[in-house]
């Protein structure tokens, strides 16, 4: 009990960052950090979406300046480089948004935004106060958004509080306090002074501003997967029970029928096996059911089962696609499709007494191609008995979906099944 | 007499196996139900060891059949490697990366038929080797690939920082964050990132195109075997 307040102490400083550290990583920008395939998210959506809205009140903002007051000199550039500025600072929002995101190198990415918004934070500066004002909690907020995103992909507990300490105990604000100096010697005092006072109290107000909004998007975040958290779990727990059900109602049953049949007698031990043989068959299709239901499955995880089954029934498995083959990850849907064809041309067989089997797989990106080679005679698609499985693929397949061709010894059946792409590309991110 | 080994933590089911071996092919079988447990009987001597059947799952444990197979292969090269297992998708990568790195000669299923089952350790007995199991043969590719040896391993740690990089991803528990690594591995966050940046090609190599560090440590525990030797001389290294 007594190291517990030591433990915790101890585990709050392993989770604050190195001040150097944590202010050079959330300033050079969640796009340096973050993987340029990861999914975007709703966080990440929202989060991008207030931030371009920030960014656009900035630049609104500037423009309305720009149009109904007369400028000159420096103060008719100012509203241009907060213009840019806002701009530069919306491409990697807008970047996300659209799903184009590009690594960024950490020293160029950050010498571009740290020089990107201390002009923008000057040029304000140049404006009248409540024009500066106006603009300043917008940027402030666009900054939150964007040290949030950029703090969460790096790991960064975020604290404002803990922050805005950092900030003012830091390397980073002891450098700009030097240049401040600096550009007051330059400068003299008084213009110095009318100059770096705005442009530092602005930045002070930013990140109190921004860290305050970070603050407010990471509670949102956590009530976001906190949400989802609670859906995920709802839906394992509704899968386990579908589960147990089915353990208790399909397979207890299959395993008290083998019993029952064991104690009244009369029964052999080959016929024993075969009923466990199906059970394990039974339970290998329930096993792919779920990873359909997950939303995509590898072709070669389809084709297992049936493969196993017709082993079990003694047919030699004479050839077999190689991972080279059927790696290909599919959607649920053609998944379905896959193990259907599969299923139907290997029962078909072993009903025609085949006692050799072969599988081959191609996929190119317009199909996957399926044949089921067997020994079983041969047959004629066109007197395939209506209502059966091999004429409802057949329907489902649609002209030219399923090819029956003699190999001599049997048939040669060959499925083509077209792909969806979007929905291919997804499965295999979901992979 | 011929010695078998097997490593699989279904005991009842590992010793009926076992059994059904002695019997049909007339081999000493000894059995382990734990990785660690193949270093242990080679260790206690006794006749070579002709064929090593291991699984590779075993619940509970953090690591794979990998290690004890990597462990009978540097003790007993002469050895005959041959897996056991269900081939579901759970051992799928773990499965190529034994089949890739190490000279297993076959791979059993273990729902096939028991004559099947035992038609192939008699075709690795008698001819050294015998055809995959052909519900598992999907999940292997068609060649090895001949760059991807335990000894390419090596180029995945080419010095101190690399080795730190792996051994916090392997000591990193719950999330896997930049942040969390560094914190591990004692390094900037941005070090980490330029150190995985500089081992996406090595690791393309090995299936991996430009991971995270979660598939990075996931990687990393499933070739334990062959990446924590070349962590520790790295380090070692580097302290002396």
């Amino acid at each position: 009990m007594a190291t517990r307040p030591i433990e915790a102490a101890e585990a709050l400083r392993q989770q604050r960052p190195r001040k150097i550290d944590f202010w050079i990583a959330v300033a050079a920008g969640e796009h340096v950090w973050a993987d340029p395939d990861k999914e975007v998210g709703i966080v990440d959506r929202v989060v991008t979406v207030t931030e371009i809205a920030s960014l656009a009140v900035v630049v609104t903002i500037a423009v309305v300046r720009l149009a109904t007051t007369p400028l000159d000199g420096l103060a008719l550039v100012a509203p241009w480089v907060v213009i840019v500025g806002a701009a530069l600072l919306a491409v990697r929002p807008l970047r996300v948004r659209l799903d184009r995101r590009r690594a960024g190198r950490l020293w160029s990415s950050f010498a571009l935004r740290v020089t990107v918004v201390i002009a923008i934070l000057a040029s304000m500066a140049t404006a009248p106060v409540v024009v500066a004002l106006m603009s300043l909690w917008p940027f402030a907020f666009a900054l939150g958004a964007e040290a949030a995103a950029c703090a969460w992909e790096v790991g960064f507990k975020i604290w404002p509080g803990q922050w805005c300490r950092t900030f003012v105990t830091s390397a980073f604000h002891f450098g700009i306090v030097v240049a401040s100096v600096v550009a007051l010697f330059v400068l003299g005092w008084q213009r110095g002074f009318e100059v770096i006072a705005p442009v530092y109290l602005g930045g002070a107000l930013v990140v109190i501003l921004g860290s305050f909004f970070a603050g407010v998007l990471d509670r949102f975040r956590r009530t976001v997967l906190h949400h989802e958290q609670a859906v995920v779990a709802e839906a394992a727990s509704d899968a386990h029970r579908r589960s147990a059900h089915w353990l208790h109602d399909d397979v207890s049953s299959a395993l008290k029928l083998t019993e029952l049949q064991i104690r009244r007698g009369g029964v052999s031990l080959e016929s024993i096996a075969d009923s466990l043989a199906e059970l394990d068959h039974r339970i290998r299709l329930r096993q792919l059911d779920e990873l359909y239901m997950s939303g995509s499955v590898r072709l070669a995880e389809v084709l297992q089962p049936f493969v196993r089954n017709a082993q079990s029934q003694g047919v030699a498995i004479c050839d077999v696609p190689t991972f080279d083959d059927v790696s290909v990850v599919v959607d649920e849907r053609l998944g379905r499709t896959f193990g259907r064809a599969v299923s139907v041309l290997t029962s078909n067989a072993l009903l025609a007494g085949a006692t050799e089997l072969g599988f081959k797989v191609t996929s190119s990106p317009e199909a996957i191609t399926l044949q089921v080679i067997d020994n079983a005679g041969g047959f004629d698609l066109s007197e395939a008995p209506a209502g059966r499985g091999l004429w409802q693929l057949k329907l489902d397949l649609g002209a030219g979906g399923i090819e029956v061709a003699p190999n001599g010894a049997g048939s040669t059946v060959t499925v083509t099944m077209p792909r969806d792409h979007e929905r291919d590309s997804w499965a295999s991110e979901v992979v | 007499m011929t010695r078998v080994l097997m490593i699989d933590d279904a005991t009842a089911l590992t010793e009926l196996f076992a059994q059904a071996i002695a019997d049909d092919l007339g081999c000493d079988v000894v059995t382990g139900n734990h990785p660690d447990d193949a270093a242990r009987i080679l260790a206690d001597g006794g006749a070579a060891i002709d064929v090593a059947l291991v699984d590779l799952s075993f619940p509970g444990y953090e690591g794979y059949g990998i290690e004890a197979l990597a462990e009978i292969d540097d003790t007993s090269p002469d050895t005959r490697l041959v897996i056991i297992t269900h081939g579901d998708q759970w051992v799928a990568e773990v499965l190529r990366d034994a089949w890739e790195l190490l000279p297993v000669v076959t791979v059993i299923s273990k729902s096939a038929p028991l004559d099947l089952q035992l038609a192939t350790i008699r075709g690795v007995l008698d001819e050294g080797t015998a055809p995959i199991d052909p519900a598992i043969r999907p999940l292997l590719p068609a060649e090895r690939n001949p760059a991807r040896t335990p000894e390419s391993f090596r180029r995945l740690v080419p010095h101190a920082g690399h080795a730190k990089l792996w051994a916090a991803l392997l000591a990193t528990a719950g999330e896997v964050t930049l942040h969390s690594v560094a914190s591990t591995a004692e390094l900037k966050p941005n070090t980490i990132k330029n150190y995985r940046d500089a081992l996406y090609p090595e690791l393309e190599l090995h299936g991996l195109v430009r991971p995270n560090l979660a598939q990075m440590r996931s990687f990393a525990f499933r070739c334990r075997p062959f990446l924590q030797p070349h962590i520790d001389c790295a380090l070692g290294r580097s302290q002396s």
